[in-house]
């Protein structure tokens, strides 16, 4: 019995220790939600070009990430989807290499497919009679919408407050909400699920995504030729195809 | 009889050992939270209306989530463990499934059937504009999807092994199979059935996936601590720790004043 749990015990550190990163051909990179779709095209074409690399992808909430870095989590880049929560990690020592700005993006409101609810603009987000949704303030999709409904003078009656665009976005594709605001991308992202309402220029802004190699990275070099495939052509041209301006 | 057991020789060093090691890979975590403690503005952080409306939502949906697996729980319990029906081993999967389903799955599942396009909420938003999604009683539902399972695998483990003789004899008596099962079997099983309810009632208030997912999360009506806590680990952590410490405070303090009397280990 006790030769049988060591066994096991052995065989687990064994487990583990196989399992561990191998340094220099692995690339762990913590990327907004809202980068989910083009972080999984770069990944494939990047891999691809480069035999023996493997590119590895945490996709969460901006804020969760940036909170995961502070708490010792081993990235080595840092793609959040605001200049601010960048900044943040900055302040934080999370950060080592400069910001390199790869795509710029905007807001929009969705709803669900033939916009049931009759949603017209950003007013329509005072009306308690519609089930409305936005991402909660900590994430920067919920601070960029909360700023651009305060510039419409919109005092918004939300049914829920996403803890990610993401969630945000699924909860409009399958018609539980009457609308949301996201970001451009994501509206693109949904497909036939969803439709987008343009936001007008002056309560829209252009939010800028920056990329850095973080302080604890275990392959700097790997990660800096990351971020220079993001934004060569061919790491452009998956950008422009996924909705962003690519800078 | 116990002072007897612990004369008779001391426990075997191997089983202390690995027994503490068990026993402080949940006590650290503990240690861990309580040294990460804004002790300092704790009083004002846990007064603030976040954590009073995510207190009060956490512990009347947890209840409530606990009395509906009672009352939908037990007779369930007792139809997998004395009803031979067709396809009971796969309706006891299905009944156990939330077990094991990541909760957010749990969540997506209930929206597809209960949500404003789902099989049932459809056609009853339809009828009455009742929604379930972003209202407490989503979160009920969400508490109750993913709780339900541990009361009805409790009870139906007590059922099986319960002396059935005695149900035999009153039912030669004459009694009816539901009087049966209400002055006979629903008293015997009480110790089990208390535990059920509590494993349940646990469950529910740490239910996180299900609720954010179906319930969705909003201050006051569907935000419980767990959201509260996740929420706040983005923005602002002592705050997410302190209601966290809430969490468990609220927790420890009914489990141990539960644990004497309710689940008999004296």
């Amino acid at each position: 019995m006790y030769r049988g749990i060591s066994s096991l015990v052995a065989l687990l550190l064994v487990a583990t220790a196989c399992s561990g990163r191998s340094s220099q051909q692995e690339v762990l990179v913590f990327g907004a939600s809202s980068l989910s779709d083009v972080l999984r095209d770069a990944e494939i074409a990047f891999e691809a070009a480069n035999p023996g690399v493997d590119v590895q992808l945490n996709l969460a909430g901006s804020s969760s990430l940036r909170e995961q870095l502070i708490g010792g989590a081993p990235a080595d880049l840092f793609a959040p989807a605001s200049l601010t929560v960048m900044d943040q990690a900055i302040e934080a020592g999370e950060i080592a290499g400069p910001v390199t700005i790869v795509a710029t993006n905007g807001l929009s409101i969705v709803v669900p497919s033939g916009n049931p609810a009759n949603v017209t603009d950003l007013s329509s987000f005072g009306d308690r009679d519609l089930l409305l949704g936005l991402c909660n303030p900590a994430v920067p999709c919920g601070a960029f919408a909360r700023e651009a409904l305060a510039e419409a003078g919109v005092d918004p009656q939300l049914d829920t407050e996403e803890p990610d665009v993401r969630s945000l976005l699924n909860k409009v594709a399958n018609g539980e909400l009457d609308a949301g605001i996201v970001y451009q991308t994501d509206v693109l992202s949904a497909g036939d699920a969803v439709e987008g309402i343009a936001l007008p220029a002056r309560t829209n802004r252009s939010l800028s995504y920056g990329v850095a190699i973080t302080d604890r990275s275990d392959s700097p070099e790997l990660a800096a030729a990351f971020v220079t495939f993001l934004t060569s052509e061919p790491g452009r041209e998956l950008f422009t195809a996924r909705g962003f301006a690519a800078s | 009889m116990n002072d007897q057991r612990r004369a008779a020789s001391p426990p075997p060093l191997s089983l202390i050992a690995l027994g503490g090691i068990g026993a402080l890979f949940f006590l650290l975590p503990l240690v861990g939270l309580l040294g990460r403690t804004p002790w300092s503005n704790l009083g004002s952080i846990i007064t603030s209306d976040i954590v009073v409306d995510a207190l009060w939502l956490s512990l009347t949906t947890s209840l409530a989530a606990a009395v509906l697996s009672v009352v939908f729980g037990v007779p369930l319990a007792w139809l997998l463990a004395r009803v031979d029906f067709a396809g009971r081993d796969v309706v006891r999967a299905i009944v156990t499934l939330p077990m094991v389903l990541p909760p957010v799955v749990g969540g997506a599942a209930l929206g597809f059937a209960l949500g404003r396009r789902g099989l049932i909420g459809g056609p009853l938003n339809d009828a009455t504009g009742f929604l379930l999604p972003f209202s407490v009683w989503g979160v009920i539902a969400a508490n109750t999807f993913v709780a339900m399972p541990f009361l009805v695998l409790t009870v139906e483990g007590a059922l099986h092994n319960l002396d059935q003789r005695h149900e035999a004899a009153a039912t030669t008596l004459g009694a009816s199979q539901l009087r049966v099962f209400r002055s006979i079997t629903l008293p015997m099983i009480a110790p089990s059935l208390r535990a059920g309810a509590v494993i349940a009632w646990a469950r529910a208030l740490g239910e996180f996936g299900a609720t954010v997912t179906f319930a969705g999360n909003l201050q006051g009506r569907t935000q419980t601590l767990p959201l509260a806590v996740f929420i706040s680990l983005e923005s602002d952590r002592d705050a997410a720790i302190a209601i966290s410490l809430v969490l468990v405070a609220v927790s420890l303090v009914v489990l141990l004043s539960l644990r004497d009397r309710w689940w008999g280990t004296r």
